[in-house]
C-alpha cells in the first residue's frame, strides 16, 4: 500500500471525528495511564489529524511522537461502539501505525516501539513471534489426526506462546534498562529472541497445551476428522498488528502457499485472534479462498452435564465487535447458570492483553480492573475463549479456558472414543 | 522560571502526574468546540483537593494561568488551554465518596462523569441525578456543575444549579471552602453555590459536590410524533402544557437530523415527516393508557403524520442513545473534513416557539446556509448547528454572522443568547449584548468585580465568560 493510500485511508477515518469526547468514557488506556489524554481513544485522533496536517507541509522531520499512543491502543473498538460520528480509534491508531512502519525516515526519531520491531523480525526470519519451532507442536505428541484430511487445525501458535511471553514480560519489567539493551541487540540480531523459551513458565505450558488437546478431544467427539501439521506457520497477526503491512502481505502469501501445498480446503481456528485474521483480514490483503470455521461450531451435536456451577463469561472483543461469534454464549448458557458483568456484549471491556508484550503496566491496570468487573457478578468460576484473554485474567484464580470447561462437562458414558485415541483424565 | 514551575508541581502530584512532552500536552488543545487552544506549560492530574490547592497556591504566586478541565466536552471553547498556563485535569479524582438516599444526596468528587454517577445510582439505590446532558456519558460532575448545563430533562427537572446542595471549591489562593450544605434547604447568606455554578471555571475550582439525587420514575411512556410544519413544532408543546402535560424531556430534530439519522442509524421515520417530537412522561402502570389517549387527542389535533408511542424501557434507551449522538452524526453531512459546526444554544420562553421557529427557519434560509435544527424543545432551547468551512474565512465570518443573528432573534422573543451550553470562548460578545439589549450593562460590571474578589491575579480560566477581567 503506497504512502497515499494510508494517508488517504487514515484520513478517512480519523477526519469523521468531531472531538465529542465519548470514546474517553469508554476507553481502557486511558484510565490505566491515568486519563492522560495521548493514551486515550480521542487523543489518539487528535493526534492522528495532527499528523495528517503534519504531513501535508513536511516530509520529513517530523518532531511529533506519536509511536507511544497508538501503539498502546489495545484496538478493543469499544470507542467505535459509543462514537456517534462512526469513528473507530482502534483502526485509526492501527492505520497510523502502518503508515509509522512504512514512513519511518519522515520522523526525527524512529516512533515504532522496539518490542514490534523485535517481533516482527523475528515473525519473518523463524514464522514465529519467539521463534519458537518444536515447542508449538508439544501438545500434539501423543495425538493421532488424519493427515489426509482437506480439513486442518490451525491453532495459530497463540496457546502456545501465552507460556513464554509471561516469563519474557517479567524478566523486561525485572531488568529495566538491561530489557532494553536486549531489545536493542534483537533488532539486529533477531535470533536472540529464541531465548525466551529459557522464560518458559512448566506449568502453564502444560495446562495451554492441555487446552489445545482438549480442543482436539472435543472434535473428535463430535465426529470431525482433521489433520495437524506441527510446521503449522504463525498466522502473522501480530504483523498486521503492529502496522508491518507489507511484510504481513508477504507472510500472508507464503501461509496461503504452506496451505495450498497441504490440500487444505476448510481451517480450524481455535482463538479469536486467528479465526478473525483468517477469516476476515486475509481476504482484504490476498485471495484467500479457504474455508475459516472455528472449533465450537462442531459442537452441536455433543452432550455436556449441566453443570451445577455459575460462571462468568469474559467475552473477547474479536467476538463482540469484530467478527461477531455468540455460539460461546449458547454453549456455555446451555450447561451452566452466565452471570454476565456490568459491561458484556458489545459493551463487553478488554483484558488488555493486545498491548501486553510491549506495554505490561498498562495490560496489567485493564486486566484488573476488567477482573473486578468478572468477580463482581459473583460467579464462582470465569470462563474465557482465548489465550491472550486467558494468560491476562488468570493471573488471578478461577479462571478457566472455554475447552477446558466443555471437556469437565463432557457427558463421558456418551462419548465415542476412536481407537488409540487418549481419553483425557479429569 | 518555568521550569521551576513544573518541577513544583511536580513535587506535588508527583512526577507521573504532570504532563510536560508538547505531543503528550497536543490533546489538550481541544474541547469539543471549533476552538483549538495553545500547548499549556503543562497538564496537571491531582488526586485530592489538598494537592489542587497546592497547585493553585504555586500557580497564583507565579501568575500562572490555570485552565480546569473535566470531560473536554465543553461546545464553547472552555477547557481550551493558553501557553503560558497550565491544564488542570480533575480526571483522577473520579469517586464517589457517599450516597445518602434517606437524605436525597450523594457526595461525588469532580472528576466523576454523569454516566458513572447515574449507573452506580440506578443499579445500586434506583434513584439517579436528573439534568442529562446529551454528552453525559463522557462529561464530568465538575464540568457540567462548572457550566450549569441541563439537557434532555431540562423541561422537568432544570438545569444542574437545581441539583446542586453544596460545593468544595478551591480558589485561586489555594484556600479550600465549603459553600451550602448536603442539606436539602439552605439559607445562609449570599448564595455562594450557586455563583460558583455556571462560572466556567473562572472563580474557583470545584473538587466536590453534594448533589441532591432522585428516586426514578416509576415507568416512562414516550411519544415519537412527526409533523409536516415547523409551527406545529411549536404548537404541540404549548397545547400539551395547557393540557397540564410537564414531560420529563421534550425533543424535537428537523427533516435533516430525521434523514441522517435513517442513513446512519437505522432510524425509521416516514418520509413527509419534516419535524420529529420525542416526549416522554411519567406514569405508572395504572396512569399510562389513561396518558396515552389524552395525548393523542391533543396532539392528533395537529394531524401529525405520524404517532408513535411505547413504554419499553429498551427501546425509549436506543431513541435516546441516537438523540444524544445526533449532533455528532450530523457531521456525516460534511463534504471535507475542514467543515464543522457551530452550536446555537438560544432559549426562548415556549409560548413564543410557534412564531419564533418560523422566523428562526426563514432566518437560515435568508443566509442560505446548511443549519440542521434539534433542541430540548420543551423548555424553548434550540440549537442549531450551523456548518462552515474551518479553512474558509468568509465562510466562517458568515456562520458567526448568523449564530449572532440567532441570539439577537431570542432576546427580541423574550429569550436569551445562551442556555446551556455556557459562554466559554464563543458567545462572550453574545453576553455583552444581552445585558446591553436588557439595559443592564452594569451586570456585566458586577461580573468582573466579583471576579476580582475572587481571583484578583486573574489565573483561573483568564479569557473566558469575560474578554477582560
Amino acid at each position: 500500500m503506497s504512502m497515499k493510500e494510508i494517508v488517504s485511508k487514515l484520513d478517512e477515518e480519523a477526519g469523521k471525528c468531531i472531538r465529542c469526547g465519548f470514546c474517553e468514557a469508554v476507553c481502557p488506556t486511558l484510565q490505566a495511564k491515568d486519563y492522560s489524554l495521548y493514551y486515550g481513544a480521542r487523543g489518539r485522533v487528535i493526534l492522528a489529524n495532527e499528523l495528517l496536517g503534519l504531513l501535508k507541509r513536511k516530509s520529513n522531520g517530523i518532531e511529533l511522537n506519536v509511536g507511544n499512543a497508538f501503539y498502546s491502543c489495545l484496538e478493543c473498538s469499544l470507542c467505535h461502539e459509543i462514537c456517534p460520528a462512526d469513528v473507530n480509534a482502534g483502526n485509526v491508531s492501527n492505520i497510523a501505525k502502518q503508515l509509522i512502519v512504512a514512513n519511518e525516515n519522515i520522523f526525527e526519531t524512529s516512533q515504532i516501539v522496539p518490542a514490534a520491531k523485535v517481533l516482527s523480525n523475528t515473525i519473518m526470519k523463524y514464522k514465529n513471534p519467539l521463534g519458537l519451532r518444536r515447542e508449538i507442536a508439544e501438545w500434539s505428541k501423543e495425538l493421532k489426526f488424519d493427515q489426509n484430511s482437506d480439513t486442518v487445525l490451525l491453532t495459530g501458535h497463540m496457546y502456545q506462546i501465552m507460556a513464554y511471553t509471561q516469563g519474557l514480560i517479567e524478566f523486561f519489567q525485572k531488568t529495566g534498562r538491561y530489557g532494553v539493551l536486549f531489545l536493542k541487540i534483537s533488532e539486529k540480531v533477531p535470533g536472540i529472541v529464541r531465548f525466551s523459551k529459557y522464560f518458559v513458565d512448566r506449568n502453564l505450558k502444560k495446562r495451554l497445551d492441555a487446552c489445545i488437546k482438549n480442543v482436539s478431544i472435543l472434535l473428535k467427539n463430535a465426529g470431525v476428522e482433521f489433520s495437524y501439521f506441527g510446521d503449522e506457520p504463525y498466522p502473522g497477526t501480530l504483523l498486521y498488528e503492529f502496522g508491518y503491512i507489507q511484510e504481513f502481505v508477504e507472510y500472508a502469501t507464503q501461509v496461503r502457499e504452506w496451505l495450498k501445498d497441504k490440500n487444505i480446503r476448510r481451517i480450524i481456528a481455535i482463538d479469536p485472534h486467528t479465526y478473525h485474521i483468517l477469516g476476515s483480514i486475509y481476504k482484504e490483503y490476498i485471495q484467500f479462498d479457504f474455508e475459516v470455521v472455528h472449533y465450537l461450531d462442531f459442537l452441536s451435536e455433543l452432550e455436556f452435564r449441566e453443570s451445577e456451577d455459575t460462571i462468568t463469561y469474559h467475552e473477547p472483543c474479536i467476538f463482540t465487535r469484530k467478527k461477531e461469534y455468540n455460539l460461546p454464549r449458547e454453549i456455555l448458557g446451555s450447561i451452566a447458570n452466565v452471570k454476565y458483568p456490568v459491561n458484556s456484549g458489545k459493551n463487553s471491556v478488554c483484558c488488555g492483553g493486545p498491548v501486553e508484550s510491549i506495554f505490561p503496566e498498562i495490560s496489567e491496570r485493564v486486566s484488573s480492573k476488567r477482573y473486578r468487573e468478572l468477580r463482581n457478578t459473583g460467579a464462582r468460576k470465569i470462563i474465557t475463549a482465548c489465550p491472550v484473554c486467558f494468560l491476562n485474567l488468570h493471573r488471578q484464580k478461577e479462571v478457566l479456558d472455554i475447552s477446558e470447561f466443555l471437556v469437565d462437562n463432557l457427558a463421558w458414558e456418551k462419548a465415542n472414543f476412536e481407537q488409540g485415541y487418549p481419553v483425557y483424565l479429569i | 522560571m518555568s521550569k521551576d514551575i513544573v518541577e513544583e508541581l511536580r513535587r506535588i502530584v508527583g512526577d507521573e502526574h504532570v504532563i510536560t512532552s508538547a505531543s503528550e500536552k497536543l490533546p489538550y488543545k481541544y474541547d469539543a468546540s471549533l476552538f483549538a487552544g495553545e500547548i499549556p506549560l503543562a497538564v496537571v492530574l491531582p488526586g485530592d483537593s489538598n494537592e489542587v490547592s497546592e497547585i493553585l497556591k504555586v500557580c497564583n504566586e507565579n501568575r500562572v494561568p490555570v485552565v480546569p478541565r473535566g470531560g473536554g466536552t465543553s461546545l464553547t471553547g472552555g477547557p481550551v488551554p493558553l501557553a503560558n498556563g497550565i491544564v488542570l485535569s480533575l480526571s483522577r479524582m473520579d469517586r464517589i465518596l457517599e450516597v445518602n438516599v434517606e437524605d436525597n444526596y450523594a457526595l461525588v468528587e469532580a472528576g466523576v462523569r454523569l454516566g458513572q454517577l447515574n449507573d452506580h445510582l440506578k443499579e445500586n439505590y434506583g434513584y439517579f441525578f436528573p439534568p442529562d446532558p446529551a454528552s453525559s456519558v463522557a462529561a464530568t460532575v465538575g464540568g457540567v456543575i462548572a457550566n450549569d448545563s441541563s439537557g434532555l430533562t431540562g423541561v422537568r427537572y432544570g438545569s444542574v444549579k437545581n441539583w446542586v446542595l453544596g460545593l468544595e471549591v478551591v480558589l485561586a489562593n489555594g484556600q479550600i471552602l465549603r459553600f451550602g450544605n448536603k442539606t436539602l434547604k439552605y439559607r445562609v447568606g449570599y448564595d455562594l453555590t450557586s455563583l460558583i455554578v455556571g462560572s466556567e471555571g473562572t472563580l474557583g475550582v470545584i473538587t466536590k459536590a453534594y448533589l441532591k439525587i432522585w428516586p426514578k420514575p416509576e415507568k416512562i411512556v414516550r411519544f415519537l410524533i412527526y409533523l409536516d410544519e415547523i409551527s406545529k413544532v411549536g404548537e404541540a408543546i404549548v397545547r400539551l402544557k395547557k393540557g397540564r402535560f410537564a414531560p420529563i424531556s421534550a425533543e424535537f430534530i428537523d427533516k435533516s437530523y430525521i434523514d441522517i439519522l435513517k442513513k446512519i442509524e437505522n432510524f425509521e421515520a416516514p418520509d413527509s415527516g419534516n419535524y420529529a417530537l420525542i416526549i416522554d412522561l411519567e406514569c405508572t402502570d395504572e396512569s399510562v393508557n389513561r396518558i396515552v389517549e389524552n395525548v393523542l387527542n391533543i396532539v392528533n389535533s395537529l394531524n401529525p403524520v405520524d404517532v408513535q408511542h411505547s413504554d419499553d424501557p429498551v427501546m425509549i434507551e436506543e431513541l435516546n442513545r441516537i438523540r444524544k449522538g445526533a449532533g455528532s452524526v450530523l457531521l456525516h453531512m460534511r463534504e471535507k473534513s475542514t467543515e464543522t459546526t457551530i452550536t446555537s444554544d438560544i432559549i426562548v420562553p415556549p409560548s413564543h416557539l410557534p412564531s419564533f421557529l418560523t422566523a428562526l427557519k426563514n432566518k437560515i434560509e435568508e443566509y442560505k446556509m446548511l443549519a440542521p435544527m434539534l433542541g430540548h424543545i420543551g423548555e424553548g432551547n434550540i440549537h442549531v448547528d450551523i456548518f462552515c468551512d474551518l479553512s474558509d474565512e468568509q465562510n466562517l465570518k458568515k456562520a458567526m454572522e448568523l449564530l449572532h443573528e440567532m441570539g439577537r432573534m431570542a432576546l427580541e422573543h423574550g429569550g436569551s443568547v445562551s442556555a446551556e451550553h455556557g459562554i466559554g470562548l464563543e458567545k462572550r460578545d453574545l453576553l455583552v449584548e444581552e445585558y446591553r439589549f436588557r439595559k443592564s450593562e452594569e451586570a456585566v460590571s458586577i461580573m468582573r468585580q466579583i471576579k476580582r474578589i475572587f481571583d484578583p491575579n486573574n489565573i483561573l480560566n483568564p479569557t473566558k465568560v469575560l474578554k477582560e477581567p
